[in-house]
């Protein structure tokens, strides 16, 4: 029995080589699109699933509260945590701290810059990575010792495993080689590929392990690692913290640090996530997947019924002799399965030649090891039989419900299911279609708004330098040809500044955003002064001498914000009045000085982060001390030039490590990397989405001029022109869009709304971007159908009337 | 064997009602070979699916081998369509995409039949209708004589106790269409009960009593000589 289905069904397959095709590939297409999009979800969720029991590893983080605005995030804890915890809490198995920094490394005459982690030598009971070589439990117990992945094993000394061999950090510090790690994969939050040592007296850890002082005022550079055991209580351990905090720092102006910092312990799987609606992106782009395989499930569908009548015959004759019901359904439902198996091996080769262009567009290793991965082949395998046989299931009844005897005396297939129920797919089709191309334009232009408008700066041909504040480098740069100025600052702009409470003369309590910037700064970046002047070396009180930790006679910049904040009506009556504040003394520690500051200048607002957050109340103070960035304005001619000069500069003057520069732009990508990839994700997703609907709406066009072509002769015979049958085709094919219009616009108006609102600044939901992707729809749809509608409607009537 | 008793086909749609067949009562005895005539929409292929349990009699008496299936359940008559009843129609109803031997085949694929006698029963339905020689050829590539003797194979090939022939000259040339009626004649002759619809009194000859109907009403019933 099952064997005369397959021959029919193969037979029919074969037959119908435009419609197997297009009902073959337009599932392949969206399987293909809803595997890649599970890949990353599935990358998304099994972050650190390398490490051992990772669910027992947390990350302390801590939030900074600041009265009149939303808890700070701060990755990183004082550096004493560690030690506290292990001593406070009987759960604490291990702790530990991982310092990042970006050096020079050098073996032989290979030297290039990248970031190693000063580590406490007890990381690797933590974080157990996997070791390719050596003896992880005692490999970072020297002060000298230095891990490496085999990735960088291989960069340095050109082989896998070159334990014993010595490499040099700064030109400065020769580390030997003590372990090497296999390499990590993609999934991990962990950014660094080599751990050095954290007891040598030179490492980040040891110069913070050795500063003097309260605990407070130690920079916080470090980020703290905790491993729990299997029995401790996440939830009480987090309730403890408060409390445990308390009983270990005090902090200068209030009276529990607790109020001012709250500790907080992340699960490492969850670290990556810790952005910005992050898990709720993934979860948004599980969700699309799944729309597509609906899309392309509902073509399959609509393709199949309509069709459905040049089966009639053979289901009145297989009733005729003695077939159920049930017998039938099997039968076609079976097909629906062959269709479905076949497409899903097209989706897997064209997952499988994808692969590489999508792990390299995400930066990640992601494996499609189907054959390997029970799950991922259950997943497949369960996915075909879900699609199969829900998507068949509609078809078959309607094929199975055919009455024979009407059948085989008309044949014909009579009433092919529901004609209404048939549109209506085709509406949910181009609804799903259009909402997800509204939201892609929203998308788009909210990425292109932050990038570029919201930002309020002049940022082109700007190069940024890490760490090269010294003089006599800002100088000589600023010397040469290609260069039209430079400035040193503590951060850049897009990067969060400084926030600390202030309370002002009046008792009000104010947190003001502080920004140390150079002299020229804010010049450089394309302003002028709404009120006052900017900094200038021409006025000795703007710039404190040189090496002095301590501003002299204070003043700053404000911005809008501020102004507004302060209670001044207008930049002018700003110009000249003071304000209290608390500086932070320098990078060396987290010592803030009490101040009072004359304002200057006022500058208009521009954003010192996310525009996630509103600009808060900001001032500006040239504070040399805190200097780790250069910003360098190009002439924009001979730029590779320019750039070598500067390479030569920095070597020049004596840095050990290579220079570390980019371009403005790619510090803003870094800032709103999410925002972009979600950006281009949803094009390419809204890309397949429009090919499934066009796929479908080709064959539905075909088949619908087929079955009209008696009718249409009809018409012609009766007087119609061939424009008036083009109107009648191309109308049948409008509505499915125009309907689809009604129920997406309110569904992505809302959504986009709802996700626009996690923006302190946004584009507006202008009716206009409905309006053109409901018209641009309708046009792309047109075109599709025109193909089959335009031989059809000029067919002679002749023709059309011998048909039959 | 099959037997009538005021049977009457009424079709209603929200605006029209149609009265197909009006208290049709007759008998048709084993082996017997009976032709059905009358005019175009007088209600025969109506009678005939009754007959072949296609369909139900809005209201009347049809005992089917002695049990009365007029409101019989759709899925009783399937189970009983099995193994007894076979049809041919006039356009052939082959299937398209199966081959000569798989289109005889489906007669018996919802028996429980072994794969092995389904394959011998249906060598020797072919042999018996003189199509063999074409067991792998597709229906697009037989002539329209050739395809009706397939479809006279399907019919056969379930050993049925009735055949139901719905005009089944009625697409055929003269030659073939004699052709065909030999073998219905031959089939008849074997003890199959065969019932034919007819346009064609030269066809209607052949059988051993003609029905004639008219506007769903019996309206005669011819004895010929045998």
């Amino acid at each position: 029995m099952f064997r005369n289905y397959l021959t029919a069904a193969l037979r029919n397959l074969a037959r119908n080589r435009l419609y197997a095709g297009i009902n073959i590939g337009g599932l392949a297409v969206g399987f293909a699109a809803a595997i890649l999009i599970g890949l990353f979800v599935r990358d998304e969720f099994s972050y650190e699933s390398f490490v051992p029991a990772h669910q027992h590893v947390y990350r302390v983080s801590s939030f900074r509260i600041v009265p009149g605005r939303s808890p700070i995030f701060v990755p990183v804890v004082p550096p004493d945590v560690a030690a506290w915890m292990k001593l406070d809490f009987p759960g604490v198995q291990s702790a530990t701290r991982l310092a990042s920094e970006e050096v020079g490394l050098r073996h032989g005459d290979f030297e290039a810059s990248d970031y190693i982690a000063w580590a406490d030598p007890d990381v690797f009971e933590v974080l157990p990575l996997q070791v390719f070589a050596g003896n992880l439990r005692t490999a970072l117990e020297r002060p000298d010792a230095i891990v490496l992945t085999r990735q960088m094993a291989r960069k340095y000394f050109g082989r896998d495993n070159p334990i014993g061999e010595t490499i040099e950090i700064n030109r400065q510090h020769s580390m030997q080689v003590t372990a090497v790690l296999m390499d990590l994969p993609s999934n991990t939050h962990l950014e660094t590929r080599i751990f050095a040592s954290g007891r040598a007296a030179y490492s980040r850890l040891a110069v913070l392990d050795a500063m003097p002082g309260a605990a407070i005022h130690k920079p916080w550079d470090a980020l703290t690692y905790v491993r729990l055991s299997p029995t401790a209580s996440i939830d009480e351990l987090a309730r403890a913290l408060p409390d445990f905090i308390d009983r270990h720092v005090q902090f200068p102006g209030a009276d529990k640090i607790s109020a001012a910092i709250q500790l907080t312990l992340i699960p490492i799987a969850a670290i990556h996530l810790y952005g910005p609606g992050s898990a709720t992106a993934d979860y948004a782009l599980a969700a699309i997947g799944a729309l597509t395989v609906l899309l392309a499930s509902l073509n399959f569908v609509n393709l199949t019924t309509a069709r459905a009548t040049r089966r009639a015959i053979e289901v009145g004759v297989r009733k005729a002799s003695g077939a159920s019901r049930t017998d039938l359904v099997i039968q076609f439902i079976g097909e629906s399965m062959i269709y479905v198996a076949l497409s899903m091996v097209l989706a897997l080769a064209l997952v499988e030649v994808l692969m590489p262009y999508f792990n390299a567009f995400l930066g990640r290793t992601i494996l499609f090891d189907y054959w390997r991965s029970p799950d991922l082949a259950m997943s497949i395998a369960g996915a075909v039989l879900l699609v199969g046989t829900l998507a068949g299931a509609y078809p078959a009844v309607v094929l199975s419900a055919f009455p024979p005897a009407w059948v085989l005396r008309n044949r014909s297939g009579g009433p092919i299911g529901s004609q209404r129920l048939r549109e209506a797919l085709v509406i949910l089709q181009f609804a799903i279609l259009i909402g997800l191309t509204v939201s892609t334009g929203v998308l788009y232009r909210q990425t292109n708004f932050a990038t570029r408008q919201s930002l309020r700066l002049d940022k082109d041909q700007v190069l940024l330098i890490r760490g090269a504040c010294a003089k006599a480098f800002k100088d000589e740069v600023r010397g040469l040809a290609g260069v039209r100025s430079a400035a040193c600052s503590f951060l850049a702009p897009t990067l969060n500044p400084v926030v600390i409470p202030t309370r002002l003369h009046n008792g009000q309590s104010l947190s003001i955003h502080e920004s140390a910037i150079d002299v020229g700064f804010l010049e450089l970046y394309g302003f002028k002064p709404l009120a006052g002047r900017f900094f200038s070396a021409a006025h000795e009180q703007d710039v404190p001498p040189e090496h002095s930790k301590l501003p002299l006679g204070l003043t700053v910049v404000i911005n809008e914000t501020a102004r507004r904040q302060l209670g001044y009506a207008s930049p002018g009556d700003a110009i000249g009045q003071s304000v209290p504040l608390a500086l932070l003394r320098s990078l060396d520690d987290n010592q803030v000085d009490a101040y009072t500051a004359e304002i200057i200048g006022v500058v208009t607002d521009f954003p010192m982060g996310s525009i996630r957050d509103p600009i808060g109340p900001t001032v500006f103070y040239v504070q040399p001390n805190l200097f780790q960035l250069m910003s360098v304005k190009l002439s924009g001619r001979q730029i590779p030039e320019t750039l070598a000069s500067i390479d030569l500069l920095w070597k020049r003057l004596g840095n050990t490590r290579p220079v570390s520069r980019f371009f403005f732009d790619q510090q803003v990508e870094d800032t709103y990397r999410d925002m972009i990839r979600q950006q281009q994700l949803m094009t390419a997703l809204e890309t397949v989405a429009l090919l499934i609907a066009c796929l479908g709406l080709f064959g539905i066009a075909a088949f619908s001029s087929e079955r009209r072509t008696k009718e249409i002769g009809i018409r012609k015979v009766m007087g119609a022109e061939t424009r008036d049958i083009m109107r009648m085709l191309l109308w049948q094919f409008s509505r499915p869009v125009l309907y689809g219009s009604l129920i997406a616009w309110p569904v992505a108006a809302y959504i986009m709304h709802r996700w626009l609102q996690g923006f302190a600044y946004h584009v507006e939901l202008g009716p206009w971007l409905f309006i053109a992707t409901t018209a641009l729809t309708l046009v792309i749809a047109l075109i599709t159908v025109s193909a089959h509608c335009w031989p059809v409607a000029r067919a002679k009537p002749a023709a059309a009337l011998r048909y039959e | 064997m099959l037997k009538l008793d005021s049977v009457s086909k009424i079709y209603r749609t929200a605006e029209v009602e149609t009265r197909a067949l009006d208290g049709v009562s007759f008998d048709v005895g084993a082996g017997e070979f009976l032709a059905i005539m009358g005019p175009s929409g007088c209600g025969k292929s109506t009678l005939l699916n009754i007959l072949g349990l296609l369909d139900s009699p809005t209201s009347g008496v049809y005992s089917f081998f002695g049990e009365d299936v007029a409101r019989a359940s759709e899925q009783y008559l399937t189970i009983l369509r099995r193994g007894m009843v076979g049809f041919v129609f006039q356009s052939f109803n082959l299937i398209d995409d199966l081959n000569v031997a798989e289109n005889v085949e489906v007669a018996l694929i919802y028996r429980s039949v072994s794969g092995s006698e389904r394959k011998r029963r249906v060598a020797e339905a072919l042999e018996r209708v003189g199509i063999a020689h074409r067991s792998r050829h597709l229906p697009q590539q037989l002539s329209g004589g050739q395809q009706q003797r397939v479809a006279i194979a399907r019919a056969l090939v379930s050993n049925p106790k009735l055949i139901l022939a719905d005009e089944p000259t009625g697409n055929l040339d003269t030659a073939n269409g004699e052709a065909v009626m030999d073998l219905l004649t031959g089939v008849s002759k074997s003890g199959t009960t065969v019932i034919m619809v007819t346009h064609s009194l030269v066809h209607a000859a052949r059988a051993q009593r003609t029905v004639r109907l008219l506007d769903g009403h019996v309206v005669s019933q011819t004895l010929l000589a045998a």
